[in-house]
């Protein structure tokens, strides 16, 4: 038994959609706890 | 792999690892000037927020094998080889809640080892001290040498030169900065890292469709599609159970628990997992893609920077070379740090210098962090393969330590002799499993030894414990408590 190609494309595009989230995600957390002044 | 198959030239290899040298060591030496004291620089004045914390955490498990190992896993044990890699951010999502109690039992608390003192006696601490210093310098030494073999792979860059500058970095801002310049470093290493595999994934999927892959596969690789491919189902549970007993015991994460705000750490830890997940998958992909590329793989282990160069040209070698530096840095140094801090603070102010002041330790610790990297370069120089295979032999060690960190968190009548002897029976067990049956089975037999003395000592002789001796005070304390 094999893994579909859907199964395949679906983890691959949510993986690379998840990791993009986060490249943005990342920098607009900072940003929050930047204007907060809660960094350190 | 020499020069002349190097994917980039050495001369901006060079460039390049002059040019991240500096930036790494110049942020270290500007976040270093908020170390005003001892407890600053070890654990970054416990303060620290959401979005570093989160970001250290993901930098932090994101090694070169991350982005190396998983297009190998991938191309060689197929889509459960990527999917197995992700199974090791359940360490991050497990140790959330683990985060938040360690925080809340221990607040004025600088290692897992003082844990395992104050909660378990001192036999214990010295088994504990051994795995861990074990676990920690043997990682150390196998991503200084990774660090010397893909600097000279992937830029021609001679590997005495490729380790020694990395390790030399990472001292050096660790040296200035200490904690506060390695979550900070993190969070652009980790930023860099997602930025860099998105791109190279996206370069494929421009060049070969996700059909062409299957297709190519299904004709040429077929096993690698096999839902039922035995070898990547055991390296499933051997990989998670390795990933929980490296987080769960080492100091690396619990020095971020002290870390972090109240209330911080378990959120930190829980988006961290969410972050790191997606990236073996995207890694892996690469891996998946190398056939259908007409990729000749000569080495399984380089697939991944081939993928990228083939794709993306030179640019994607640049690029590469990037993300393999933020990766080794931002786990050497989170490594130096907290192994420096295991000594510093349980063998330095609880054995040697008790009586020393902050000023007096800090020094020390300068010397600490200098002697554990020189430690490691002398390992790292003489290029022994056999050496970086020893990290295997950790597996069933870190697996040991899962159940006496898990009980003496949550559970009050934990029997102290139990978690004494699980983590030595369990260990032993392990490392025979290890050469008898397999590597895959090492760490699940050690950790399902160390389960069962844990619990069956636990319920049949239980011992009850003041959860209130875990805090031993503003100074960190080395009372006596153990027996």
């Amino acid at each position: 038994m094999n893994f579909s190609l859907d199964f395949i494309r679906t983890a691959v595009f949510v993986a690379i959609g998840l990791a993009l989230v986060a490249a943005v995600f990342l920098p607009v957390l900072f940003a929050r706890d930047a204007r907060k002044k809660r960094l350190w | 792999m020499n020069e002349a198959s190097a994917l980039l030239d050495p001369t901006i290899g060079w460039i390049l690892l002059s040019v991240l040298s500096v930036i790494w060591v110049g942020l270290g030496v500007y976040w270093g000037r908020k170390a005003a004291n001892l407890e600053g620089f070890m654990l970054a004045g416990r303060n620290v927020g959401l979005a570093l914390g989160t970001a250290t955490a993901v930098a932090t498990w994101i090694t070169s094998n991350t982005t190396m190992l998983a297009p190998q896993f991938a191309l060689q044990l197929g889509v459960w080889g990527m999917l197995a890699y992700c199974t090791a951010s359940f360490g991050l999502f497990l140790f959330a809640p683990m985060a938040e109690r360690i925080r809340a039992l221990m607040p004025n608390g600088f290692t897992s080892a003082e844990f395992i003192r104050l909660r378990y006696g001192n036999v214990a601490w010295g088994i504990f001290l051994v795995i861990s210093l074990f676990y920690g310098i043997t990682w150390m030494i196998s991503m200084g040498m990774a660090g010397g073999i893909l600097m000279e792979a992937l830029a021609g860059i001679p590997y005495v030169y490729g380790m020694t500058a990395i390790l030399l970095v990472c001292v050096l801002y660790t040296l200035f900065g200490g904690l506060f310049a390695v979550i900070g470093t993190d969070f652009i290493q980790s930023w860099i890292i997602l930025i860099g595999v998105c791109v190279v994934a996206i370069a494929v999927l421009n060049t070969v469709s996700i059909d062409e892959i299957y297709t190519n596969l299904e004709r040429n690789r077929p096993a690698l599609l096999d839902v039922l491919f035995p070898a990547a189902l055991m390296a499933i549970f051997n990989n998670m159970l390795f990933g929980l007993g490296e987080i769960f015991h080492s100091n690396v994460w619990w020095s971020r628990a002290f870390a972090m705000r109240k209330g911080v750490g378990r959120k930190a830890y829980g988006l961290a997992g969410l972050v790191w997940l997606p990236i073996p998958i995207v890694a892996g992909f690469l891996g998946l893609a190398a056939p259908a590329l007409g990729i000749n793989v000569a080495r399984p282990d380089m697939v991944g920077p081939v993928v990228a160069g083939t794709v993306l040209g030179e640019v994607g070698a640049v690029l590469v070379f990037v993300i393999v530096f933020a990766s080794l840095a931002s786990s050497i140094d989170s490594l130096l740090a907290a192994t420096s801090d295991l000594v510093l603070n349980d063998f330095v102010k609880g054995m040697i210098a008790r009586d020393a002041s902050d000023a007096q330790l800090r020094r020390l610790g300068t010397a600490v962090i200098v002697s554990i990297g020189l430690v490691t370069w002398a390992f790292c120089a003489p290029r022994i393969g056999t050496l970086a295979s020893v990290l295997f032999f950790a597996g069933p060690l870190v697996g040991s330590a899962i159940w006496p960190i898990i009980a003496g968190l949550y559970w009050q009548h934990t029997n102290r002799h139990g978690a004494v002897a699980a983590m030595l029976l369990g260990s032993a067990g392990g490392l025979v499993a290890y050469f008898t049956l397999g590597w895959y089975t090492a760490t699940l037999i050690g950790t399902a030894i160390s389960m069962l003395v844990v619990v069956s000592t636990s319920r049949f002789a239980p011992q009850t414990f003041e959860w209130s001796r875990l805090d031993a005070g503003p100074h960190g304390g080395h009372t006596e408590v153990g027996r």
